[in-house]
């Protein structure tokens, strides 16, 4: 299986998560060809590839150009981390004036053209799978990475956080500490890493399947915070401009 | 196994209780309450100072603190129930090798010897409940639960202090112990009422030193005790008939306004005390796959998937699902309620939903 | 210590037999004494287990028909003759066929639920049921199942098929089995067993309740999700049951009000 591991616009965390595989990689390495890995080799290849991981967002003309053409040449794409997925924490520009942004922080000293959206890799081409999280979690990437190499469809939960988080023995965070937690809307995945250490999820796997948002803003009511302010917050986050998301904000 | 009945009494101080707890962690793994992060849950007890002696739990529908009360055992039952260790979230069930196109099995059973100390009237009713459900009215009893479950020996302890999602007594499940321990405690004034509950509480009870046959008028204190809690807790609906109640108002338009409110969290469904429902999940490696057993909820947006359809795509009919198998489903099943009362997912619900009203809002609104 | 229901048994592939595109049918070399109407589930390295009907048996083997939908299923699919099939089983309830026994017995297959439903249609024509009628409805020619049995099916019984879809190579007739039904007569106290889309079951129903068939004695086999198979995992439930230990196959009248109601 020839595999191709690319990166755009992003931090290179989620591409990390090969590497927590520590032992394994190695050995999936020798099952796998990976024959693009910037962050692992400095041997790398163009070819056809039966496997693309496509890590970050689509934030430049050059970007676009390039995620095409690894599309046009990979059999399966799955998409990696909410950049991938959902444009991550740089789409949070989506929603303001570019132009300001632009001007008003960088400005305008920036050598390269940048696009006015940060977007997912799927508003450009057909993504077979997402892996969702920032960063991924490590657990998820074996399980694709295994389920592919057997022959099988990956299936990764679409369920809320809040279940993974009872199933870790964590108590409510908004119950017992009055916090808002985006864990009830936000897709399982993380193993609630932050409501193990007593405080709110802000949502790195993004929105949950069908999520009831209005009995969230309800919740979110009840603690304080007007729905108004919830979805400013939601714009600003990592996921904010998830397409489930981006049609309810 | 835990017997029935009460058995010969005695009355010792808080030392003899550590010395009980000693006695028994000695044996067992012991699992109790605690006080961790300003919430009251069961978790392994390493010593008696762990026990939330003096604590109490203010509880509201989605609300929870706790706060300090005069006395030793002034909490309720935790947050979390006993349905953690015996019906753990995630169990490896089994480990598949995969060699030349055959494949082999292993698998293991859990071997922990648990001790419940401090376990609430709703709690004990809680693992008659489970046991129906894992064992005694399944012709596949479950030997992973089984395993655990032969082994447990059970302090329970009569409910003194009532919090406002309590509601064993609409249940009919409490504050009372009545059976099912091995040895039961009653806090009185300024000592505790030991009562043996199976034999094998008789010869613990029997082995500890310091103590002294209990008096008529520690029965009378007990009583009394139980009698004030009781009293103070109001019925919250009428279970009599309630199952064809329910029967009678499946249609949607009952469910929808609490579909409205419910976030779909599956934090109720977790934190009862008797819902059992799981999922099988497969680990896999290239040539080595584990079977994982961990809960679930059907309040999951994929739990009742057909062809990658969940036939329960609105909420509503997910809580409908859910109450209508606590309170009609579940006597047609086991032949009890699958509540008992213990007003967990009351006080969890992030969405602040009262179960209680919703069952007076469907069934007698 | 109470036996494992967990445990897997390994049985060798003793035939493969392509239906259709994405379906095929396996002889599964096994022991255990099994009912028309139950299940077995089957297990697929990585991938899990998928409940499946028992379509027939035969001396020391079990018939199953396998449709690729998901990762279970395409796993199995992949088997050949000589590989092994790892199961356990056999779950759930069976047809009475003898509530049919000197009366009419009208069998209804939609689509895969034929396979639900062949091996109890075969035990009827050995079986003293007065008059044995079997509707089958196909969407389309090429998903028809059992075609090398047909022949004989049509003289053991009145064997019908109707497709969704016509087909240059189909002679036979062409329209939903409910419009097949409402042309056949039928005496009032037949017993009806059923297996298809829950669509379909719903629609059948109404029609035979019109010919004065009356829900006591229709019987039919549900799909659910099952995952445990023996009545924990709370996955298959309808309303007070659980499919896959009180079912699959319920006499219509006990499952009508949860069946028919959306979402239950």
């Amino acid at each position: 299986m020839k595999v191709g591991v690319f990166k755009f616009s992003s931090c290179d965390g989620c591409q990390l998560a090969f590497f927590e595989l520590e032992e394994e990689f190695l050995s999936l390495a020798e099952v796998l060809s990976i024959e693009y890995f910037l962050e692992a080799s400095s041997e790398n290849r163009w070819t056809d590839f039966d496997l693309a991981f496509v890590e970050g967002s689509i934030s430049t003309p050059e970007e676009e150009d390039r995620i095409r053409k690894i599309r046009e040449n990979s059999k399966i794409l799955i998409a990696i981390g909410a950049c991938a997925v959902s444009g991550g924490i740089q789409s949070a520009r989506n929603y303001e004036d570019f132009q300001e942004i632009f001007t008003g922080i960088y400005r305008g000293r920036v050598s390269f053209e940048i696009k006015p959206h940060s977007r997912p890799i799927s508003d450009f081409v057909k993504v077979d799978l997402e892996i969702r999280g920032c960063p991924i979690n490590r657990e998820h990437l074996r399980n694709t990475i295994y389920s592919l190499l057997i022959g099988l469809r990956p299936e990764l939960p679409a369920y809320p956080l809040c279940l993974e988080c009872k199933r870790k023995g964590n108590a409510c965070v908004v119950v017992s500490k009055g916090q808002l937690c985006l864990g009830p809307i936000t897709c399982t995945g993380c193993g609630a890493l932050c409501p193990s250490f007593g405080r709110g999820c802000y949502g790195c796997f993004g929105p949950s399947e069908k999520p009831n948002y209005e009995a969230f803003y309800e919740m979110a009511r009840r603690l304080g915070i007007e729905e108004k302010e919830l979805k400013v917050a939601l714009r600003l986050s990592f996921n904010g401009y998830n397409p489930a998301l981006r049609e309810v904000l | 196994m835990e017997g029935k009945g009460k058995g010969k009494g005695y009355a010792v101080s808080h030392e003899g209780l550590r010395k009980l707890f000693d006695l028994l962690s000695s044996e067992y793994e012991l699992v109790g309450p605690a006080l961790k992060e300003g919430v009251i849950s069961y978790k392994v007890l390493r010593s008696f100072e762990e026990l939330p002696f003096g604590c109490k739990s203010m509880e509201l529908a989605g609300y929870y603190a706790v706060e300090k009360a005069d006395g030793y055992f002034t909490y309720v039952r935790p947050s979390n129930s006993l349905k953690t260790f015996l019906h753990p979230p995630e169990l490896t069930i089994m480990r598949v090798k995969r060699e030349n196109g055959k494949l082999s099995f292993e698998y293991e059973y859990p071997d922990k010897k648990y001790c419940f100390f401090d376990v609430r009237a709703c709690d004990l009713s809680a693992l008659k409940v489970l046991d129906m459900v894992f064992l005694h009215k399944n012709k596949n009893p479950d030997p992973y639960y089984a395993s655990l479950r032969e082994k447990v020996f059970i302090v329970a302890v009569n409910c003194t202090n009532h919090t406002n999602t309590c509601f064993c007594t609409t249940m009919g499940t409490g504050p009372e112990v009545k059976e099912g321990y091995d040895f039961l405690i009653t806090e009185l004034d300024g000592r505790f009422l030991l009562e043996e509950g199976s034999e094998r509480g008789r010869r613990l009870l029997e082995s500890l030193e310091n103590k002294e046959e209990a008096r008529q008028e520690d029965y009378e204190e007990k009583e009394r005790r139980l009698k004030k809690v009781e009293s103070s807790m109001k019925r919250a609906f009428e279970t009599e008939g309630l199952k064809e109640r329910l029967y009678g108002r499946m249609e949607e338009s009952f469910w929808e306004p609490v579909g409205k409110r419910c976030l779909a969290c599956t934090a109720c469904t977790q934190s009862c005390p008797t819902c059992f429902c799981f999922d099988l999940l497969e680990r896999a490696s290239l040539d080595v796959s584990e079977r994982v057993r961990v809960w679930d909820s059907c309040f999951s947006p994929s739990f009742a998937t057909l062809h990658r359809f969940n036939l329960r795509q609105s909420v509503h009919s997910r809580y409908r699902q859910w109450l209508m198998h606590k309170f009609a489903y579940w006597l047609d099943q086991f032949g009890t309620f699958g509540c008992v009362g213990c007003g967990r997912c009351i006080s969890w619900c992030p969405a602040g939903i009262d179960l209680r009203e919703e069952v007076k809002r469907v069934a007698y609104g | 210590m109470v036996e494992n229901p967990y445990f897997l048994k390994e049985g060798r592939v003793l035939k493969v037999v392509k239906e259709c595109e994405g379906v095929f049918t396996f002889h599964i070399a096994t022991e255990e004494p099994a009912e028309p109407g139950q299940y077995n589930m089957l297990y697929a390295f990585g991938a899990g287990e998928a409940p499946i009907t028992i379509a027939s048996v035969g001396e020391g083997y079990v018939v199953h028909t396998v449709r690729a939908v998901g990762n279970v299923t395409r796993s199995i699919d992949s088997l050949r003759e000589g590989d092994y099939l790892y199961y356990r089983g056999p779950y759930g309830n069976r047809w009475e066929l003898e509530r049919a026994f000197g009366k009419t017995l009208l069998i209804l297959s939609g689509g895969l639920g034929l396979a639900a439903t062949r091996w109890v249609f075969e035990r009827a024509m050995e079986s003293p049921v007065k008059r044995l009628i079997h509707l089958y409805g196909s969407k389309d020619y090429e998903s028809l199942l059992y075609k090398e049995f047909y022949e004989k099916w049509a003289k053991g019984a009145e064997f019908h098929i109707t497709l969704d879809r016509p087909h240059p190579e189909w002679k036979g007739r062409v329209g939903l089995i409910t419009e097949l039904l409402k042309e056949l007569e039928l005496e009032k106290d037949a017993v009806v067993f059923m297996c298809g889309p829950d669509p379909m079951v719903k629609a059948c129903v109404k029609t035979l309740e019109e010919k004065g068939i009356r829900a006591e004695n229709i019987y039919a086999s549900l799909e659910r999700h099952m995952k445990c198979s023996v009545g924990a995992c709370g996955h298959c439930m309808i309303g007070p049951y659980f499919v896959c230990k009180d079912g699959p196959v319920f006499r219509y009248d006990l499952i009508r009000e949860y069946f028919e109601r959306k979402e239950v």
